[in-house]
């Protein structure tokens, strides 16, 4: 079974730690729009995320034309954002909104779970984040 | 070097609805390092003191800094400076959330408004261009309704907003502009926004916010976050009292200090605080933890939304700020009142500690018999713990009615036209009215009260350590010099944007080391504080030039009075003790006997 | 063995955690606050150990939550100062006010 980032939505802050810490590790930067996890607020109610709960069986991985999506060792589908061209195809067979089109760069983001490392889970200070299955 | 930076200003002009960037250059940035660094140089670069602050030639500064958009937590805020319209001198007033984010990531470090639009407008900065749109169909709207509506009619999901209420459009002296529930809370710059016919501000951003060592950041937010953990591992670290319940429960700290304001200044306990404290609204409302970006203190108490006898409160707070000045200070002890009651001033875009002690002097002077107490109407009679009469107080001051019309003009001028020796007893000192704090209680308030440059502000005072007990709250000796480096350290933090809370939960290493490893820029603690003082001599000669001389650093006769309930134990604030801070004080930061600052010091601090 | 009562408050969530607000706690003469801080130990709900007499005893930053009459309680020595009959003691969250 793979392993998936879970929130805990009651718990959150939506102070967004998580989405810095995604895109700082992902791509050396501190922008929002680069990160595999979205935070959206909704008051007064909780808020929502968007997240891939990482498919047995992902919709996403064959409809991409240019192989941008793989298969990482641990089993979870990650964006090679070099030969991603944006066609948004992965976007549309998605029923999870787990994958989107990053407006900055055109391409798509997606939770990967850093392979592995679940780089966000230990900096929210909520313990909002976890590692299920 | 210098990677967190942009390095570009935004000049937006309302009159000629024009957009023009110009570049900072490196040696301004790392001289004034960001925020109210940034500010206060612009500031007092481009404005004449002497400008009427609701006139055109008023500017907006509106700064980030250096650790904005990034994972360094507690530096989520942003700065505006102006004019005051409340004290006529220099304002710097902040406010957190993630409106900061944006426009870093929007490409900009500082955005200036200028001029005056001939019609309500609203300023939008996002990657599909820079707008100044028409929206008189939002005048006098409430904030939240106006946030909703700009972000739906930019139709941008990432859209952050500000925006001013009824109170900013009236030029209500104390009128603040608010973001997502988070208020640039003192000192009247939504009523300069209202001057301009600015209704509200949108901002979103695509860009990369970049430092200059991944690495080397990474480990010092990582100690950032360590020191954080750490001081919330003791229950009752002041931090960890904040990220439960925000900061109301300072009522029952305070009471328990006999020093909480209480029916005006007539007593210093209030008997009872404890249906207005932190335990009565954590058990009376349902409340979750909200936090400003990248915080991990998240101190934000959002309330669901709540009936009333005066309509739905839907409001984050209240603070205890404001359970003084609309609470204890007036004698109110109902907190669905002080729910709502924060719900309107953010509705209507009003400063909450202002307000109050508006309302709570009207009360004075009703008590007194200078005014009536059927002025208010509607059969309301305008006394001491009248809820309803506050509520009432509150509306017809965000429209300017009746009553409302002088008391949004803020107690100096209240009082001036009102006369009969109020003036004696408006809490204000420069215009300001008085925070949440008791001069006569603590000669460390009593001091920055009386000198710190935006007026009676708190932000820059050793609470902690007179509360408890460290320093002896009534002890003259050696206190001024004690608040002149709180005030220098104090401004030096606002130009990372520091949040008032930051120096709690981290030491001062841990804030110098994310600014070396975001921007390269190096300095030690002394250096720092020393960028603090510059500001702060800035600040004061801009005042000075403004005609608020060392003459105005005082308090009002009131202060000097014993009030009816009071400490057996503790000692008065005397005349002579006054004298003393202020000389002190003057000595201290190296002024002239008139509170001027001399040209050696100047000369020192690199200020010419 | 005579006795003597002093005034405890519980300001704030202090509140919540003690489950009451004020009360009027008798002890042996003399007690020093320690035994003060034992016996509310004892008496009151687990929570209010857990959370406050425990931090107070064993913290390793000494939480400053506790004032007789009118004076903060800076360090554990302070535990061994007699208490005396009237004596007001007040359970305080450490708050500073934004």
């Amino acid at each position: 079974m793979k392993q998936k980032l879970v929130i805990d939505l009651e718990k959150c802050t939506e102070c967004r730690t998580c989405e810095l810490k995604c895109s700082f590790v992902h791509f050396g930067v501190f922008n929002l729009n680069k990160s595999g996890i979205k935070i959206i607020t909704d008051w007064p109610r909780l808020p929502k995320a968007k997240l891939c709960v990482q498919c047995e069986d992902p919709a996403c991985l064959p409809v991409c034309p240019t192989e941008a999506l793989l298969v990482t060792e641990q089993g979870n589908v990650k964006v090679d954002h070099e030969l991603c061209i944006g066609c948004g195809a992965c976007v549309d067979a998605c029923t999870y909104d787990g994958i989107w089109m990053d407006p900055s760069t055109d391409v798509v983001v997606k939770c990967d779970t850093c392979e592995g490392r679940f780089e966000c889970v230990q900096d929210c200070s909520v313990q909002a984040l976890s590692i299920g299955s | 070097m210098l990677d967190c930076y942009n390095k570009k200003l935004l000049r937006v002009n309302l009159t000629h609805r024009t957009f023009t960037e110009e570049t900072l250059d490196n040696e301004f940035i790392k001289r004034w390092i960001g925020g109210m660094g940034f500010g206060t140089r612009l500031l007092t670069e481009e404005l004449d003191p002497g400008i009427d602050p609701f006139g055109p030639e008023n500017k907006i500064f509106i700064c980030v800094g250096p650790l904005t958009g990034t994972s360094a937590p507690l530096f989520a805020q942003t700065c505006i400076m102006t004019k005051s319209p409340l004290t006529g001198g220099i304002l710097n007033t902040y406010a957190g959330g993630h409106l900061g984010s944006a426009i870093k990531s929007a490409g900009y470090e500082v955005i200036v408004i200028e001029g005056k639009a001939n019609g309500l407008v609203y300023l939008s900065i996002t990657p599909d261009g820079q707008k100044i749109v028409d929206c008189p169909e939002l005048k006098g709207k409430p904030v939240k309704e106006t946030e909703t509506a700009v972000k739906a009619a930019v139709g941008r999901d990432d859209l952050h907003t500000m925006a001013i209420g009824l109170a900013g459009e009236n030029r209500v002296r104390y009128g603040c502009v608010i973001s997502e529930t988070r208020a640039f809370g003192r000192g009247g710059a939504g009523a300069v926004f209202g001057s301009k016919n600015l209704k509200a501000i949108g901002v979103a951003g695509l860009g990369d916010i970049r430092v200059l060592s991944n690495e080397e950041f990474q480990s010092a937010v990582n100690a950032a976050y360590d020191a954080i953990k750490e001081e919330m591992s003791h229950p009752w670290s002041v931090v960890t009292s904040f990220s439960q319940s925000g900061t109301i429960d300072g009522v029952a700290m305070i009471n328990a200090n006999d020093a909480l304001a209480t029916k005006y200044h007539h007593m210093t306990h209030f008997d009872k605080a404890s249906n207005i404290d932190g335990a009565a609204f954590m058990e009376k409302y349902e409340t979750r933890s909200i936090a400003c970006q990248g915080c991990q203190v998240h101190c934000g108490v959002l309330r669901q939304p709540k009936k009333t006898r005066w309509g739905e409160a839907w409001t984050r707070g209240p603070e205890y700020e404001t359970a003084y000045s609309l609470g204890s200070l007036c004698f109110n002890d109902d907190s669905d009142m002080l729910l709502r009651a924060n719900d309107l001033a953010e509705e209507y875009g009003m400063d909450t500690l202002s307000l109050g002690v508006n309302v709570a002097f009207a009360m004075e002077c009703a008590d007194r018999k200078i005014l009536p107490r059927d002025i208010l109407g509607d059969g309301l009679t305008l006394k001491f713990g009248n809820a309803d009469a506050t509520i009432k107080l509150i509306h017809m001051i965000a429209n300017r009615e009746g009553l409302g019309d002088t008391l949004a003009e803020g107690v100096r001028l209240a009082s001036q036209k009102i006369g009969q020796g109020t003036q004696s007893f408006a809490l204000q000192v420069k215009g300001m009215e008085f925070a949440a704090w008791m001069p006569e209680r603590m000669r460390g308030i009593t001091t920055t009260f009386a000198t710190a440059n935006r007026g009676a502000c708190h932000k820059r005072a050793p609470i902690g350590l007179e509360l408890a007990g460290i320093l002896q709250k009534d002890q003259v000796e050696g206190r001024a010099a004690i608040v002149a480096e709180i005030q220098n350290r104090v401004n030096a933090l606002f130009t990372l944007i520091a949040c008032r809370f930051a120096e709690m939960a981290m030491p001062t290493a841990v804030f110098l080391n994310l600014l070396k490893t975001s921007s390269g820029i190096e300095m030690d603690e002394a250096e720092f504080v020393k960028r603090g003082e510059a500001i702060w001599n800035l600040e004061r000669l801009f005042n000075m030039n403004a005609g608020i001389d060392g003459s105005e650093d005082k308090l009002p006769d009131i202060c000097f009075e014993r009030p009816e309930v009071f400490p057996e134990d503790a000692k008065h604030l005397t005349h002579e003790d006054f004298a003393t801070l202020m000389r002190d004080y003057y000595e201290y930061r190296g002024w002239d006997s008139q509170g001027r600052p001399t040209p050696e010091r100047l000369q020192e601090l690199g200020i010419t | 063995m005579s006795t003597m009562k002093v005034n405890v408050r519980y300001a704030g969530m202090m509140r919540i955690i003690a489950g009451r607000q004020d009360s009027v706690v008798e002890l042996p003469s003399p007690s020093t606050l320690r035994d003060l801080l034992l016996l509310l130990a004892k008496d009151l709900p687990e929570e209010f150990k857990r959370k406050v007499i425990d931090p107070l005893q064993f913290d390793s930053v000494f939480p400053m939550i506790l004032m007789i009459n009118r004076e903060n309680i800076r360090e554990r020595a302070q535990f061994e100062r007699p208490l005396t009959d009237g004596d007001l003691v007040i359970f305080v969250p450490p708050m500073e006010g934004g």
